[in-house]
């Protein structure tokens, strides 16, 4: 007998399709799996699209709550883009000494949620500061109204 | 799909074609596209290509870092149900939720790539894919995956029986080689918390460059449908049926 149960941190979205490894024990293969390492950017189905930049985003980011962190990237899609373009950015203001983490952050009394990107940097505070503030100038500001208020950041000392 | 379901699980239909050029890509190829097919796809978009890749830094320690691909168009229509792709002898038809059946996606299809050749005149296909991603939603907790499928995981005796996410492939040859179906059906996030969301891929593909002509294409199409169709009547159960409500 077999089960399945559902799940709170759904892995499989993860490497959609995987790499074949020689040596399988799928034995009924008589022709090599092909095309399985394809990049998303090839990918032409528009849902599966989603899952894996989804997935790509979680070789980025360190997602502090993964299901809650997915769930919300799947129904704020329009959040994905800014998310790859924000890491870009960090590292260019930030060094590349640094971790970026991603927090889902919620308060049901209030009716909000929001995604936070955590920038954890070796930095004292003071630079610190300064590159946050030039965070903001550099790029969040130019893309501020397009978010809606679902997402923000912080940086926090590593 | 085959039987006619009131809530298929359908979540997209798509026609992707990929071309041996008779000439380098020319940059106008999406203008002159757009001109032919904006009354009904009327939206724009670019589509940036990202990727990631791993480069290495000082100490042996692997970075990601972000790398861009070339760019495609996409052209919606006003409901965003329906949208057309292109890029470099590429062309992709894609149709969401709610799917129009198959009657009236085949004739998009075929329209669609008239325009396209008419204007790229490319030399013969190198890949044609048609899929249908199906999305299964369970409001449960934990299923019994051989109630519903005939297609599942196989875990030896002596492993747990019970499992949290899987995925599954295969190939399997069609026309001496010619064509391939993947089959893929796999745990995918959920949407909801507490929903056991199911995805069942079936992808069509002529892999053998030039294995039709151009104008093999609409029964290329028939015979794909038929085999997908097929394959995923094979794959379920009655009791998927009943969740799809199946009209007799």
């Amino acid at each position: 007998m077999m089960q399945l149960l559902s799940q709170e941190y759904n892995r499989s979205i993860t490497g959609y399709y995987p790499l074949y490894k020689e040596g399988s024990a799928l034995s009924t293969i008589i022709h090599p799996l092909i095309d399985f390492s394809r990049y998303f950017e090839d990918e032409t189905s528009v849902f599966i699209r989603k899952l894996k930049k989804i997935s790509r985003l979680e070789r980025l980011y360190y997602f502090h709550n993964p299901d809650e962190v997915k769930r919300f990237l799947l129904t704020h899609e329009y959040l994905i883009e800014y998310l790859f373009e924000a890491y870009d950015q960090i590292r260019k203001i930030f060094g590349e000494d640094i971790e970026v983490h991603l927090e889902y952050e919620i308060d049901l009394e209030e009716e909000w949620d929001e995604l936070f990107i955590v920038i954890k940097s070796p930095y004292p505070s003071e630079k610190a500061i300064e590159l946050e503030r030039k965070l903001f100038e550099e790029w969040f500001v130019h893309i501020i109204d397009k978010l809606n208020n679902k997402l923000n950041f912080t940086e926090e000392p590593l | 799909m085959g039987k006619k379901y009131k809530n298929p699980p359908i979540v997209e239909a798509l026609c992707e074609f990929q071309f041996v050029p008779s000439q380098p890509w020319d940059i106008t190829i999406y203008g002159m596209l757009y001109e032919k097919i904006k009354d009904e796809f009327p939206v724009k978009q670019q589509q940036v290509g990202f990727g990631v890749a791993v480069q290495p830094r000082e100490g042996g320690v692997l970075e990601p870092k972000i790398e861009f691909g070339p760019p495609q168009m996409q052209f919606f229509s006003n409901d965003k149900i329906s949208l057309v792709q292109v890029g470099p002898d590429l062309l992709t038809v894609n149709h969401l939720r709610p799917y129009p059946t198959w009657g009236k996606f085949k004739p998009l299809i075929l329209k669609i790539f008239g325009e396209y050749i008419d204007i790229a005149n490319p030399k013969g296909f190198r890949r044609i894919g048609l899929r249908y991603i199906n999305k299964i939603d369970f409001d449960q907790h934990e299923i019994e995956l051989m109630d519903y499928f005939n297609y599942y995981p196989s875990i030896p005796n002596n492993l747990p029986q019970t499992y949290k996410t899987f995925q599954v492939t295969v190939e399997i040859p069609y026309n001496n080689e010619r064509d391939t179906l993947r089959l893929t059906f796999a745990t995918i996030i959920p949407e909801k918390p507490k929903v056991l969301p199911l995805l069942l891929d079936l992808d069509y593909i002529m892999i053998i460059p030039e294995g039709i002509a151009l104008n093999e294409l609409p029964d290329w199409l028939e015979d794909a449908h038929t085999a997908i169709e097929n394959a995923f009547e094979a794959c379920i159960k009655d009791n998927c049926r009943k969740l799809f409500e199946e009209v007799k």
